[in-house]
């Protein structure tokens, strides 16, 4: 688990493998029973921190203007994640599938009791952040965020994950 | 003791011909001139052109004289516009000159039209080292001086903002009396509503016949439709295009790390123009020098002046390299006054003109 | 549970860089990195109506240029926020000085002809790319063009101007932008715009529209009849 401080608020994140009750959570957070609230994100499409940080940005400036596009601000951060203005089809791919093993939970301004009890409700091996990299599925990447050959040549999967997310509304 | 040299000048680039008898201080002893006026809707062409100036430029060379208590033989050189501008109309004063130096067996110096403006407008003004925009009815640029030429750092990519102002009046037919450009400048005074235009800006440079299409397409329906009022619509064009004037003129400013900004041609008479200039000058903390309708508007004093200033510095023109050209750019005259001003050199004598 | 070390809030206070004709640029950290904000500001000489409009057409044509020259292949610097209620663009701060500063040293510190063709080079290689995937910059100017310290890999800047155009005209206007630029600010390097193009010619597929039309662009510059 590890903390981020962004425009004085708190990001928490903790990111797990071979998680074996994906079904269970979606259900939850679906009925709006999870608690505490909290982001889950198919890690997969995740490189390395720093665009989870750009999009925790993003949320929270939109959450300060109370001008929100999702419901909660926990489903705003994976919205936000995906780079993408379709909201429904963000969601499903950016969050969690019922058969999702790997998994990042991401809660704003947690305590240390309500990210332990984060980590309850995933059943499932919590591992370092530093494994983003290794771990991150490129070619699920590429495809999602249409990263070509020639951008590749000049730049880092993070930093057109970043671009994407920083220009969406811009485009 | 010598006493002050003094030129006598010629400007006939386009639709005014005027004469000026100056000193090498800019003392401007006399400087009249006659503006040809079309009718409402219409432009001036060529050769019409030239014989209004044909007409008047024998009178306006006694008047000159008269008013300035001088004759030929107390003059030193005689100047003349070499361009650039419309053919007909620049010879005119390019064959006068030939006779009067024959006749008073005085020297010629050939003046670029453009720097003339420039020189005109510091010496009025006391600009230093300004960046200099100049607009009228043929020319759009944005000009600063770098090791011995005027360079353009910006300019339109296709017509003049003067021209632009000019087709826009003939569409409302507004009167040429005593310029297009002028009745706009009022009749914008009226507006209120702001219609969007195109704005086209390119690095440093500008770009309006695109606006003048659109304008000139729409204009007539919106007219139709009171969707808005012909003051309506000079008031948006003039916001229009003076705001992409600042802001290559300030991109400039920015670019050659300079404060002050001088406007000169005749659409720099235009108020609001340096309005929104001196705005702009103000909030980088510097200042804009713009001059009058007498000295914005060519005028024969600022080619004796500039002239003079050549000559003085050992400069003139063969009788028979006294001709004239449609197209001579700014940059392409070596300003050798202000390099011996500068750092007191003596520069290769400049080809074809000053 | 640890902290992240570098906290980008209270602490961060933002630092003026520098102060251009339209927009302010400061330094400040984004998430733990060190960053650019560029804050577009209104411009009092202007009509509240056109201000308000250029304003966020820049801003946003600057996001939407800047990133896209990147899928293009181009070098700009990482976008991070862009905040259209603010003005403000946060973006990757790129080390290294502009070619303005390279070029202007070449008389004083004597900057050799090899570096001097590998940035032609790479500007003109740069630009091809951004013109053949239909992209104009706009400002070509060398003051918005960077070269990173340690790679000396050219960076572009400030896509304020930039729109999408496959049009050869644009295309060469773009390029007569900066060649006009060099003509005025860096006369004393010589065929810097030669080797710009030749690299040109290699990059872009296109070069041969583009360039006849720049041989139509420069001559209506040198023969617009200007009349007075």
């Amino acid at each position: 688990m590890k903390v981020f401080e962004i425009n004085g608020n708190t990001l928490s994140l903790a990111l797990f493998a071979d998680v074996t009750n994906s079904k269970e959570l979606l259900d939850s957070m679906q009925a709006g029973t999870l608690d505490p609230e909290v982001a889950f994100l198919n890690a997969s499409l995740i490189p390395d921190v720093f665009p989870v940080l750009a999009a925790a940005h993003r949320t929270l400036i939109s959450k300060s203007r109370e001008s929100l596009t999702t419901r909660t601000l926990h489903s705003e951060l994976v919205y936000n994640y995906s780079g993408s203005k379709h909201i429904t089809e963000s969601l499903k791919r950016c969050g969690i599938s019922e058969s999702s093993s790997y998994v990042l939970a991401a809660r704003f301004n947690a305590s240390p009791d309500e990210m332990k009890a984060v980590e309850k409700l995933i059943n499932g091996k919590e591992i370092d952040l530093d494994e983003f990299e290794g771990r991150a599925d490129q070619a699920q990447i590429q495809k999602h965020y249409k990263i070509s050959g020639p951008e590749l040549g000049i730049s880092t999967l993070a930093d057109a994950i970043t671009c994407r997310i920083a220009a969406r509304d811009a485009l | 003791m010598k006493k002050k040299m003094v030129a006598i000048g010629f400007e006939g680039s386009a639709n005014k011909i005027g004469i000026g008898v100056v000193t090498l201080d800019g003392t401007i002893l006399s400087n009249p001139r006659h503006t040809y006026i079309t009718p409402p809707g219409q432009g001036f062409l060529p050769r019409e052109t030239a014989q209004h100036h044909l007409q008047h430029v024998l009178p306006l060379v006694k008047s000159a004289l008269k008013t300035a208590e001088i004759t030929p033989d107390e003059i030193d050189c005689i100047c003349y516009t070499k361009g650039p501008g419309m053919g007909a109309p620049l010879q005119v004063s390019a064959i006068v000159v030939r006779v009067l130096s024959l006749l008073w067996k005085k020297p010629i110096v050939a003046v670029n039209h453009c720097v003339a403006h420039i020189e005109m407008g510091r010496i009025v003004t006391g600009a230093n080292d300004p960046v200099v925009l100049y607009v009228s009815g043929g020319n759009t640029q944005v000009i600063a001086y770098s090791e011995g030429r005027y360079r353009i750092f910006g300019e339109t990519i296709d017509i003049a903002v003067g021209n632009c102002l000019d087709r826009f009046a003939r569409v409302l037919t507004l009167s040429n009396d005593p310029s297009p450009g002028y009745n706009i400048e009022q009749l914008a005074k009226k507006g209120e509503k702001f219609i969007d235009l195109p704005y086209v800006v390119k690095g440093m440079d500008v770009s309006f016949s695109g606006i003048l299409s659109y304008i000139e397409a729409t204009a007539e329906e919106k007219l139709k439709n009171n969707e808005c009022t012909p003051a309506d619509l000079c008031y948006s064009l003039q916001e229009t295009l003076f705001a992409m004037l600042v802001e290559i003129t300030e991109r400039a400013m920015a670019h050659c790390d300079s404060k002050d900004v001088l406007i000169v041609g005749g659409v720099g008479c235009n108020e609001r123009l340096q309005e929104m200039m001196r705005i702009m000058c103000s909030e980088r903390g510097g200042r804009l020098f713009a001059t009058d309708d007498r000295y914005c508007i060519d005028n024969g004093a600022m080619i004796a002046y500039t002239g003079l200033l050549a000559f003085a510095h050992g400069y003139s023109t063969p009788l028979e390299e006294s001709t004239f050209t449609q197209r001579f750019r700014t940059d392409e005259v070596h300003a050798i006054w202000r390099e011996k001003q500068e750092s007191g050199d003596l520069g290769a004598l400049p080809d074809g003109g000053i | 549970m640890e902290i992240d070390p570098k906290p980008d809030s209270e602490n961060a206070a933002l630092v003026l860089v520098k102060q251009g004709a339209e927009a302010r640029v400061f330094e400040s950290v984004f998430a733990g990195k060190r960053s650019i904000i560029k804050e577009r500001f209104s411009k009092k000489y202007r009509h509240p109506t056109l201000d308000s409009k250029l304003t966020l057409k820049r801003l946003n044509a600057e996001a939407r240029c800047m990133t896209k020259a990147r899928r293009l292949g181009v070098l700009t610097p990482v976008l991070y926020a862009v905040d259209p209620v603010i003005h403000t663009l946060t973006f990757e701060y790129v080390e290294g000085p502009s070619v303005k500063d390279v070029f202007l040293g070449i008389g004083s510190t004597g900057v050799f002809q090899e570096r001097l063709t590998d940035i032609a080079t790479q500007i003109g290689d740069a630009i091809g790319k951004l013109h053949d995937g239909g992209l104009v910059h706009g400002d070509l100017t060398t003051s918005n063009m960077l070269i990173r310290n340690g790679t000396n890999k050219l960076v572009l800047i400030d896509f304020g101007l930039s729109f999408t155009s496959t049009l050869p005209e644009d295309k060469a206007v773009d390029l007569y932008v900066l060649e006009r630029a060099l003509i005025s600010m860096h006369s004393s390097c010589g065929n810097v715009m030669d080797l710009i193009l030749a690299a040109y010619k290699k990059s872009s597929k296109q070069w041969s529209s583009t360039l006849n039309k720049l041989a139509q662009v420069r001559q209506r510059g040198r023969k617009r009849t200007m009349v007075g």
